[in-house]
Formats: structure tokens, sequence, C-alpha cells
């Protein structure tokens, strides 16, 4: 993943797009976030307990990843794309689509999403529409400052980062006796905490358990057992 | 929601937040037997930071910590003109992820391993905060900054819990020890400071304006338990700050996996806790 936007700048920028649409405004955070903690409060803090967990884990996960990407150094020269034209075209495709939803989401949610909710439910509810406006304007500015970038272009003295205060060459630690040694990014993944050895046993008996009682369950009550 | 308070507070929040700074320093420099810089001395290294040339490792940077100012002064605003608390904290985060990237985009060893911690510390802090605004919510009946802090409810006596658990995580927003191991304070006089290694000139000015914005709004947040008596919340901020002060001056740094279990602890017991009995209380029509 590293180094992805200098070698396959494109898809790399298609991938930023997403994930700053699973995760950033609206979606990630109107949607997914303040209307789940939103519709749980009401009903149990339990649920939206958990919620707050998983908010704080989602961030972690995808500003990890964005970083991964846009952390760039050494060779600059982009090898040329070997993305199949099928694959970049439904690519583009999804980046623009997640473009656009963003922007019209007010007009979505308005015209498609709460008719439908009424009409299947029989009630529906809005989003506040300070909170809407609000939203928005968090959105103008995740989509402005992009623009910024051309300010800054011409901005600023490139210099190598700190290497420990010797000066060396760019990403390359200089130890004694002249050993030169190459700087290797790593990312944390948490294995202690959240690592598949960990999760896999206790998330494969907790899905056995409730798969069995939503079966019983559903097969006393129809059954009549249950009323 | 007020916008003119919105207005007046994005005047008013830097000189609020640098002054604090400035007493925190002055505060924490007699706890280690200095004198201390004045009272002004962070205006005037935010001063002298934008004189400075402006070095940089990868020109994105001074971009990405101009989105983490602009979001920070945002979620502070958007919280003093009484906005809804949730969005307050997405803005909050939103401005954060700005920061890291900052750092991420350097590709330094330093910032790297700043940024990767920082974003462990959000992961630690996000949960609390979160539960804060929804037992606010359950005691008061709204999310908005401005409903909670018109309430006579003494919220403080219906969320001991989550105020001590939002106070263990504030820790973490106000890079105090031993939560400060993404980049520490001043006080601690590191050589290479984490996540900032990479910032200077006024990248690094914008950054400790934004650090002020953000500490008015955590303090924010504590006004917030107190509101039905603004001269106890006063009081309250001012116990609550030395406190954060002498913990940070009389403890070593966490590892990252004690800061993020303890933090998790916290939020899971203090606020969870106090948050279900509440809503026992509530349901239970007492």
């Amino acid at each position: 993943m590293e180094g992805l936007a200098v070698r396959m700048p494109k898809v790399a920028f298609m991938l930023l797009i997403g994930i700053t649409g699973m995760f950033l405004a609206p979606f990630g955070m109107l949607i997914s976030k303040w209307a789940t903690l939103r519709a749980f409060i009401d009903v149990n803090p339990v649920l939206f307990g958990i919620a707050a967990f998983g908010s704080g884990m989602t961030v972690f996960f995808w500003a990890k990843w964005m970083g991964k990407i846009i952390s760039v150094h050494g060779a600059k020269d982009a090898v040329k794309e070997k993305t199949n034209r099928d694959e970049t075209i439904v690519l583009a495709v999804l980046a623009a689509l997640t473009i656009v939803t963003c922007v019209a989401f007010p007009l979505i949610s308005q015209y498609v999403v709460e008719p439908f909710v009424a009409a299947t439910f029989g009630i529906s509810s809005q989003m506040g529409r300070g909170n809407l406006i609000t939203m928005f304007m968090m959105l103008a500015a995740v989509l402005i400052l992009p623009f910024s970038v051309l300010y800054f272009r011409k901005r600023g003295r490139e210099l190598p980062a700190y290497m420990s205060a010797r000066p060396s060459q760019a990403n390359r630690f200089s130890g004694t006796a002249g050993l030169e040694k190459e700087l290797e990014l790593n990312n944390y993944y948490l294995d202690g905490m959240f690592g598949e050895a960990r999760l896999m046993k206790i998330g494969v008996i907790t899905c056995i358990l409730l798969s069995l009682f939503m079966f019983v369950f559903a097969f006393s009550a129809f059954a009549g057992v249950l009323p | 929601m007020n916008i003119i308070y919105g207005l007046i507070f994005l005047m008013a929040a830097p000189f609020a937040g640098g002054i604090i700074i400035g007493m925190d320093r002055k505060i924490s420099a007699r706890m280690q037997s200095r004198v201390g810089p004045p009272i002004l001395q962070p205006f005037y290294d935010v001063l002298k930071l934008f004189e400075k040339e402006n070095i940089v490792v990868e020109r994105s940077q001074s971009f990405f910590i101009l989105g983490y100012l602009v979001m920070m002064a945002f979620s502070a605003a958007l919280f003093f003109s009484g906005g809804d608390l949730l969005l307050v904290i997405f803005a909050m985060t939103l401005s954060e992820v700005f920061l890291v990237l900052g750092a991420y985009s350097a590709h330094s060893p330093f910032a790297f391993i700043g940024a990767e911690r920082e974003l462990i510390l959000m992961m630690a802090f996000e949960p609390m905060i979160l539960l804060t605004a929804g037992g606010m919510y359950l005691a008061t009946g709204s999310f908005f900054a401005e409903s909670i802090a018109a309430s006579s409810m003494p919220l403080i006596l219906l969320l001991p819990g989550v105020f001590l658990g939002l106070f263990y995580v504030m820790t973490i927003k106000l890079r105090k020890s031993p939560f400060d191991l993404s980049a520490s304070q001043h006080t601690h006089q590191e050589l290479v400071q984490g996540i900032m290694t990479e910032f200077s000139g006024a990248t690094l000015g914008a950054i400790e304006i934004a650090r002020w914005f953000e500490t008015v709004l955590m303090l924010g947040f504590v006004y917030l338990f107190f509101g039905f008596s603004p001269l106890l919340a006063l009081g309250a901020i001012i116990v609550l700050y030395f406190l954060e002060l002498f913990t940070d001056n009389t403890y070593t740094r966490f590892k990252w996996p004690l800061a993020l279990k303890s933090s998790w602890l916290a939020a899971l017991t203090l606020g969870m806790i106090n948050i279900l009995v509440l809503w026992v209380y509530i349901k239970g029509g007492l």
C-alpha cells in the first residue's frame, strides 16, 4: 500500500475518494454514525455504547489506511499503471458516483429515502435542518481544501525528513563507521487486541449461539409453543 | 443555535486558549521549581513562528494542517454556538484526522510513529466522549449544547461516572502525561516532538492555535456538567485543570497498550455503568 500514490496515482486517488466517502462527511458521519447513535440512545444505551466503541475503531482503521497511502518516499518515478481498463472504468464510475451522492445527499434523502420509509413503516423522521446545514458546511470544507494545494504547491523550501540529527540522504539513517540503514516504516496492527487469533474463536462461538437461538426461537414461534 | 455566539467565540477563543496555555506553562514551571515563561509566552511563540521561513518535507503537509486548524475552529465554534454535540465530536475527529494525515505525508520516522500513536489515542478517546454526549442526552433529552447548558438539571449529580471518565480521557486531548505519547507539551522539553517533528514555521504556529481552540472546547465540555451554576462551573474548570497539571508533572508516560486499555476501561466502567443506571432510573419513571 505504501507508495501507491506514486506508483499508481489514479488508483490511489480513487481509493482516497472511496475511503473519504466511507468515513467522513456525510456518509460515515451523518448516516452511519450520527443516525445510528441518535436512534440507539432512545432504545437502548448498550447499543449506543457498542456504537461508540466501534466509532473509535473505524476512525483508527480508515485513517491509518489513508495515511499509509499518502505517505510517500523514495522512488518518485511512476511505474506504468498496469490496471486493467475495465477495472479502471469501474473504479472511476464508483468514485464519481461517491462524489455525486455525497453532494446530492439531502435531495436523495428528502425525495427518495423519506417517502420510501414513510410508505413502508408509516412514519418517517427528518434530519434536523440545522444539522443538515452544519453537515454541509463540513462537506464544503472537505471539498474546498484540496484546492488549497494549488496555493501551497509553490510555498516552502523542501528538505529531507529529520533522521536523528545526522545529515544523510533522504530516508536513510547514517550510523557509525559509514554504515547506512534504509528507513522502513510499518503499521501497528494491534494483533494482541484485535488480532484474528483472538477474535476468530469468540466470533465463531457467538455467531453459532446467536444463530441457534434465532432458529429455536423462530421454530417454536412457528409451532405455536410461544405466544 | 446561535451563530453570533459562534462568531464571537471564534474571535475570543484563541486569546482565552493562549492565556490558559500560558498559565499552564507558568504553573507547571513552578511545579518543576523553575521560574517559567511569562503568561503571554504562547502568543510570542506563535508570532515568532509566523515570521520563520517555511520549510517542509512534503508540500501537502501545510495543506493538511490548514484543514486541522479550520476544522478544529469550526468544531469549537459549533459547540459554543450551541450545536449538536455529536456533530461537534465528529468535526473534532475530522480535524484530528487532518493532523494525522499531515504527519503521515511527511514520511519521517518520528512523525510516522507520532501519527500512529495519535490515532491510537484518538481511538482511546472517542468512546468516552461519545458516551458523554449520550449521557447528557439521557439526562436532558437533547444533544444540543445550547439546551444542555441551559438545563437547570445538576448534570454532575446525574452523571458523576461519566464526568470522572471524561476527566480521565481528557488528559489525552490536553496532551498531558501519562497520555502524551504522540507529542508532549512544552513543559517536558522534548527534542524531537513526535507528531510535530516535521512541522515548522507558520505551520507549527497553526497547530499551536488549533491547540488553543481544542483546549477551550474541552473545558467547554466540563462546563456543560455544571450548566446550572456558571460560578460553580468556573471553579470546577480551574480545579480540574490544576489536577491535570498535577498529574502531568507527577506521572511518567504510559505505553500505548496501557493508555488504550485504561481509557477504554474507564469508558466501559465509569461511563457505561453510569449511563445504564441513569437509563434504568428514567425508564422506571422514578
